[in-house]
């Protein structure tokens, strides 16, 4: 397998920064299951560090061979059989599509309520989403710099924004209600990062230093939410309790001199991070599924995975959204499954395989 | 369901390998005969009864002679003194026709643009192009002289790039006298000038112009290969050789082939590694690659102080932004989301709304369509008229409309607003208006959501784009920090000559790396 080194560092991070970004910034009390939003300032402290230890297995895996992406390395280890793995990752990735696209179902019929049907709004944006995995990795790292920025600069502005309306007697100690709210939010933010499993394919893709990406991705990550957790407490204490997306609320009670209703940004920032979250891994789900298809046929399965995204985002409920496959356990769980379990089991296969070959060529010797 | 499709697949893949092999074949070429009459009677049974094909018989050195030309494209006083005096006098040479052919040719003529010719396709292509052929009873060649005097338009300012500061010289139809405009302002040997022929029937001259020391090999290359493959019948102006220029399969809006017809442009695009294409005939010279960036970038940019011309980059920017984006978030928030708009401002918008019998979306079309109409006919009228159309649009049609209720005032202002600002940028006119249009289709059918996805799918559509390796969003996406000193900012002179910059080390550009095999 040549490399392919056809993005750079700082882009692949700004495609799952975003990635992360639009599903950190849809916290709620209600999807942790926590009481005091609060805690979730030491739940991401924990989760930082706790991410770095389930990218290990993929990284150490990438290092034995900086050509190859996981699914290569499953190819190569076990013949044949690597198309399970292949499908196994194709099928997680289509699992994140269809959580996004239900989350933003959910934003629309919940909080935005537009006099525009939802389900047309949702096969637009699975079209628009085709079309961005269709123009291939390069084309979305690009993008994403772009978006990142704006997404940047109206995070911050929102930022100073709510900045005057912080009450200092908003903030309950930490841990005051027990640690169910650290907990919830912990398994938040752990069980929804889908990103480490997509940095198995993405990581042969880039070129640069790949510590200092992984250390500037998570920490950006993690002191972004915290420092949106303390604002939306801040300035919206108990009223945030009651909200499905408080940032959105956040948005909107947000005011700058004569510029009010800063939701708007949020809007528009939050529908392209989707975008680009959808795109990528309909992207990460199509490279998946050629692998064992091949080129032509993968194409046709690519086309049934939009279908399946559109049906599921039609059909899917509010309630969906925290529930059965999209319940926090479950979540974690097939995280951990392709994130952790497999990379790991590669990289026990590739030690004993070199093994064994030095062994042989010593026995020839 | 599956053997089906892999059955398609596999039936268009066999019909496209079917049309990719089917090659062009080589036109024989037919060698001159020693024979004048055979000549002679090849070019009249060439141009029959055409009026413009002159020969003129005479004896050279008692050898059966004649010269062809044609009329109108020679100029008769360099014909008369270079060629006709010459030879009308009393020559002395004996020996064969042959060696009378090379005394003509190498003491006779003193015309320096002389080009022997040993072919009819080349004799008849050097008559077209303005040159006399002396051709000689028993000699299997023929002397091409260059004798051009067609008349042609003077250099004056291109009216579609203006500047307040610095050359006022543009680009003019013939190709030759473009080619010394650059060499004038680039008098250094790396600067090449290579010239094909395009066109199956009208045979157009294109010139290649690049530096040498600065120019991607690979670029070239592909660039030369993309020219050979064109397969048109005529090239009468620049457009028709961009979209070979492109990349394959390239559906975007915006082109990543530029365009200008200023000199000092072409020059300065030609010092950062570009390839300029001139094509005889016309005044507009394409360059490869072009960045967007490019389309924000004018020659008054580097003649002025450089806050000023920050300033002015950054207000391009937003004309840019203004023009596509304004029309459709106007109609996506004014029809869906009146809540995101400020309470006075949402009044104003609701009274107007309401009191016209449109809705929003259709409101807005409409207007556009206008503005469309009255910009295509101002376009192509006389002067005079213009004047009328501009007092028939903007007073009669937009004044009355808003008076008479069918029409709301805010809507009119968003339009005026956005016509104003695509002229900021003219060269990105065209896709601007085509944005545009489907922002606001996309604003009045899914509000700001499909606004904000059609930009999301705009915006991968630029960023995706490459033309010879070369990403078309670079240096923004690729971000370069250096590289944005003449991007959305532009740095002073003593900053900008700091460090070579070539399109190809552009960042994530990769030459060698694209679509097309050479």
């Amino acid at each position: 397998m040549g490399k392919r080194l056809i993005i750079s560092v700082p882009q692949m991070f700004s495609m799952l920064f975003i990635s992360r970004l639009v599903v950190e910034t849809t916290y709620s009390a209600i999807m942790s299951q926590g009481n005091n939003i609060l805690d979730h300032i030491l739940s991401a402290g924990t989760a930082f560090f706790i991410v770095f230890l389930l990218i290990l297995p993929i990284y150490f895996l990438f290092n034995m061979d900086n050509s190859m992406d996981v699914l290569d390395n499953s190819y190569e280890l076990l013949g044949k059989t690597g198309n399970l793995v292949s499908g196994l990752y194709a099928l997680y990735f289509l699992f994140t599509c269809v959580h996004t696209v239900a989350l933003f179902k959910i934003f629309l019929s919940n909080v935005i309520n537009p006099p525009v049907s939802t389900e047309v709004l949702l096969t637009t944006m699975v079209i628009a989403a085709s079309y961005g995995a269709y123009k291939g990795v390069e084309g979305l790292a690009r993008t994403s710099g772009v978006i990142l920025f704006f997404m940047i600069i109206s995070m911050i502005f929102i930022g100073i924004s709510l900045f005057d309306q912080i009450d200092c007697l908003n903030f309950p100690p930490f841990l005051y209600q027990g640690t169910q709210s650290f907990e919830g939010g912990l398994m938040y933010m752990i069980s929804r990062s889908s990103c480490i499993p997509a940095m198995a394919i993405l990581f042969p893709m880039a070129k640069g230093n790949l510590k200092k990406g992984i250390f500037i991705w998570n920490l950006g990550i993690y002191a972004l939410i915290s420092v949106v957790i303390l604002l939306m407490v801040g300035s919206m204490g108990d009223f945030l309790q009651t909200q499905l997306f408080p940032v959105y609320t956040a948005g909107s009670i947000a005011k700058i001199g004569s510029l009010e209703h800063l939701d708007a940004l949020y809007l528009g920032i939050w529908t392209m991070g989707i975008f680009i979250k959808l795109s990528l891994f309909f992207m990460l789900s199509g490279e998946c599924v050629k692998k064992f298809a091949g080129e032509k046929l993968g194409r046709f399965f690519v086309l049934v995975f939009g279908f399946i995204m559109i049906f599921f985002g039609i059909f899917l409920n509010k309630n969906a959204i925290s529930s059965g496959i999209f319940s926090s356990p479950f979540l974690l769980g097939s995280m951990l499954l392709v994130g952790v379990v497999v990379p790991l089991a590669l990289i026990i296969l590739k030690k004993l395989k070199t093994e064994k070959l030095s062994i042989e060529g010593k026995e020839k010797q | 369901m599956v053997n089906i499709i892999k059955k398609f697949i596999r039936n268009y893949e066999s019909n496209q390998k079917e049309k990719e092999k089917k090659e062009k074949k080589p036109q024989k070429k037919e060698f001159i005969s020693s024979s004048l009459t055979q000549s002679l009677s090849f070019f009249k049974n060439k141009f029959g009864k055409s009026e413009d094909l002159t020969i003129r018989k005479l004896e050279i050195m008692d050898l059966e002679s004649a010269i062809i030309t044609m009329a109108g494209l020679v100029n008769k006083e360099t014909l008369g003194n270079n060629v006709m005096n010459r030879i009308s006098a009393d020559m002395q040479f004996n020996g064969t026709p042959i060696e009378k052919y090379e005394y003509l040719r190498d003491k006779i003529i003193s015309s320096c643009d002389i080009v022997q010719i040993s072919t009819y396709e080349d004799a008849l292509y050097m008559v077209m192009s303005g040159f006399a052929l002396v051709v000689m009873d028993g000699c299997d060649r023929m002397l091409a002289i260059g004798v051009q005097g067609y008349s042609s338009r003077g250099i004056s300012e291109p009216s579609s790039e203006v500047m307040q500061r610095g050359s006022r010289e543009g680009f003019v139809e013939p190709l030759r006298i473009n080619m010394t405009m650059i060499r004038r302002r680039i008098k250094n040997p790396t600067l090449k000038f290579e010239t094909s022929k395009v066109g199956n029937i009208s045979k157009t001259e294109i010139c290649f112009c690049y530096m040498e020391d600065k120019v991607s090999s690979d670029i070239l290359e592909k660039v030369k290969y993309k020219i050979q493959q064109i397969d048109l019948e005529t090239i009468m102006a620049a457009g028709y050789v961009m979209p070979y220029l492109e990349e394959e399969n390239d559906l975007s809006l915006f082109s990543s082939i530029g365009m200008t017809e200023r000199p000092d442009t072409v020059c300065g695009k030609l010092a950062e590694g570009r390839i300029a294409i001139i094509i005889d005939g016309t005044p507009n010279v394409l360059i490869v690659p072009y960045l967007f960036t490019e389309y924000f970038q004018s020659m008054d940019d580097y003649a002025i102080r450089p806050y000023f011309a920050t300033l002015s980059r950054l207000i391009k920017y937003m004309g840019f932004l203004i023009a596509s984006l304004l029309p459709g978030l106007y109609v996506g928030i004014g029809t869906f989301n009146p809540e995101l708009l400020p309470g006075p401002l949402l009044n104003k918008v609701a009274i107007s709304v309401g009191s016209t019998p449109f809705s929003l979306l259709f409101e807005t079309l409409l207007i556009h369509f206008f503005y469309e109409l009255m910009r295509e006919a101002g376009l192509r009228l006389p002067k005079p008229l213009g004047h009328a159309v501009s007092i028939m649009g903007g007073l009669v049609i937009g004044d009355t409309a808003i008076k008479a209720g069918l029409i709301g005032a805010p809507t009119l202002m968003v339009v005026a607003l956005t016509a104003l600002s695509s002229y900021v940028i003219p060269n990105l006119y065209e896709p601007i208006a085509m944005l545009r249009l489907l922002f606001i289709v996309a604003g009045g059918i899914m509000g700001i959501w499909g606004v904000m996805i059609l930009f999301a799918a705009g915006l991968v559509n630029i960023c995706a784009k490459s033309n010879y390796g070369v990403p078309f969003t670079a240096p923004i996406s690729p971000f370069s920090t250096f590289g944005m000193r003449d991007v959305f900012i532009r740095a002073g002179w003593k900053i900008l000559a700091m460090k070579d910059s070539t399109v190809q080390y552009m960042p994530g550009a990769h030459p060698k790396r694209t679509k097309e095999k050479v």
